[in-house]
């Protein structure tokens, strides 16, 4: 009823007596990231004085985190059954070369690059897959396996060449507006929403859960827990798929480099929306509010002037915090 | 109980099982008759085979040789599926459960009532399967105060419950085996898992129970197969002997003179 699986954790349940309160009335467990939002917001408000808290500003925000929150959304159902992708920056690189390569001459029109660049990114999401259920190995090196080998091959491929015009549709997915928002975060959005869907009210969503929790459990009753944990691996790989559009329309371009380093702040935003690293526990909404947390702090860091490598330094130790302190809740 | 037994009609029949790990003989020639109705409490040493039985049974490692008969008809259990669609249902000693769900999402793990038929992404009717879940705790009498609540903060005489009536949640259930059901349990838990034991045995369920502790094996049990060296050594009438008499049975004390 109401909820289903994804409040139904005890781990969920934030530790002191006002996030107890606050679990209770509104049966959310992602009460610390909200907090983190608002009092991130404050200093970062108070530090930059008024660019950073526009409307317009806000814009900027959500437009760069439309691309994590899809990544994110299939992170989420990945890291639920207890496992990690840390390929999907390469996996973006590899469809956005071939996909951009292939409109650039001509051989794919524009409508056909969507799912053209899903069906891609679903394979190669496959083949991760395929190494952690058939194969046996561990999601964490599987995944590093593919984040060289694809990225590598992204390399191969494009060489120092770049794609530099991309087709008006795939443009207008990156850039232009709906309703006020821009395109991208509203397919980010539903994406969002889908992913709700599958995973809070969904018997999958509930598998995936349960194989985060306890796989012999799982394996003991009629799911087909190989065939479900693969799955997650071809979402994921199809949503970096979609991220490549939204990406290569942002920058109406495609390079090699595309998508490096997206499965940094993919992970952080994940776990910091209150998924737990090693499964049974992760909720969507939590996901939405860690990508727009990380999406806030990189904008913020940008507007104090903060370089790339102090975010980068940044974002590394807050994984390790965000696990050290689900750890310590448990 | 020993002529109730010999006029119930064989449930299981297991005969001459054999299964060899390289060159250890897990089993040699076991045969146990579990009869319909009873509760047959199966003890023995370590490594004297009840848990390679228990895995021929179950699926989980098909025996080398031998034969199953259930009701008579020969049977092959080639994998827990199998076990299952057979009716035997196992409840294992480390509970397979998965902590973060409620009580019937366990009761319900990957056999979901559903109000929808889209395969995987059916969306569950909690509901429904909540009102069961509360009929099949009722019939074990069984009160898990919120099972809403996920199986990770029950104590273990719960999980225990939730377990076993994830087991026999089932209707065309034929057998219920436990393994070592109050293992690890305190005192209180432990009584209130015989007594749910007792409430099964009640409703006719025939039950196979391994067990490490003699005293709980006395109280549920209406007779006691003894393992030793992958072979039954002997089954015994639980009202007619002593404890000793399980003792040496198990040490191998004294041959196999009785009743087998």
């Amino acid at each position: 009823m109401s909820a289903g699986v994804e409040t139904t954790t005890e781990q969920d349940r934030p530790a002191g007596w006002l996030a107890a309160a606050w679990y209770k009335i509104t049966g959310l467990p992602f009460l610390n990231t909200l907090i983190a939002i608002v009092l991130l917001y404050a200093i970062i408000t108070f530090i930059t004085g008024d660019t950073f808290n526009t409307p317009q500003n806000q814009i900027t925000i959500m437009r760069a985190a439309a691309v994590f929150l899809i990544l994110a959304v299939g992170q989420t159902l990945v890291m639920n059954t207890g496992g990690i992708d840390i390929s999907t920056g390469s996996m973006v690189g590899v469809v956005a070369c071939l996909i951009g390569t292939g409109m650039a001459a001509g051989w794919i029109p524009a409508i056909l690059a969507i799912p053209a660049a899903i069906l891609l990114g679903a394979l190669l999401g496959a083949f991760n897959g395929f190494n952690v259920t058939v194969l046996g190995v561990p999601p964490l090196l599987a995944t590093l396996g593919t984040f060289v080998a694809y990225r590598g091959f992204a390399q191969h491929y494009m060489g120092a060449n770049m794609v530099s015009t991309m087709p008006d549709l795939i443009v207008g997915i990156g850039r232009n507006f709906f309703l006020g928002l821009p395109v991208a975060v509203w397919i980010a959005l539903l994406v969002a929403a889908m992913g709700w869907f599958l995973l809070a009210k969904t018997t999958y969503g509930r598998w995936l859960t349960a194989i985060g929790s306890n796989p012999r459990a799982a394996e003991a009753t009629r799911i087909n827990v190989k065939a479900v944990v693969a799955s997650t691996y071809v979402i994921q790989g199809a949503l970096a798929g979609l991220a490549a559009l939204v990406l290569m329309g942002r920058l109406a371009s495609a390079s090699s480099a595309m998508g490096e380093g997206l499965e940094l702040h993919i992970i952080a935003a994940v776990v910091l929306g209150g998924t737990f690293l090693f499964g049974g526990r992760s909720t969507m909404v939590g996901t939405v509010l860690g990508v727009y947390l990380i999406g806030m702090l990189e904008n913020g860091l940008i507007q104090t002037g903060a370089g790339f490598f102090i975010q980068r330094i940044i974002l590394g130790l807050l994984i390790i915090a965000a696990v050290a302190l689900q750890l310590r809740r448990r | 109980m020993q002529e109730a037994a010999a006029a119930a009609m064989p449930l299981v029949e297991m005969v001459g099982l054999e299964k060899r790990f390289g060159g250890v003989r897990a089993l040699n020639g076991a045969t146990l008759t579990i009869y319909e109705g009873e509760t047959l409490a199966l003890v023995g040493d370590n490594g004297a085979g009840k848990s390679t039985l228990v895995k021929a049974l179950s699926g989980v490692q098909p025996p080398d040789g031998g034969e199953i008969r259930l009701k008579g008809q020969p049977v092959t259990i080639p994998s827990t599926r199998d076990a299952g669609a057979l009716g035997i249902e196992v409840v294992y000693q480390d509970l397979a459960l998965a902590n973060s769900l409620d009580v019937p999402g366990n009761v319900f793990l990957g056999d979901e009532l559903t109000r929808t038929r889209w395969g995987w992404f059916s969306v569950p009717d909690d509901r429904r399967m909540l009102q069961e879940t509360e009929a099949t705790l009722e019939r074990l009498r069984i009160r898990i105060p919120d099972p809403r609540r996920p199986v990770g903060t029950l104590s273990g005489g719960q999980r225990q419950a939730v377990a076993i009536g994830r087991a026999i949640r089932k209707p065309d259930i034929t057998l219920l085996v436990l393994d070592e059901p109050t293992a690890a349990l305190g005192v209180e838990e432990v009584k209130k898992v015989l007594g749910l034991i007792g409430t099964l045995k009640s409703q006719g369920q025939s039950m196979l129970v391994i067990s490490h502790d003699l005293e709980h094996v006395f109280q549920i049990s209406d007779r006691i197969a003894v393992m030793r060296s992958g072979r039954v050594q002997g089954v015994v009438t639980t009202k007619d002997v002593t404890k000793t008499d399980v003792v040496r049975l198990i040490v191998g004390d004294i041959g196999t003179g009785v009743a087998a």
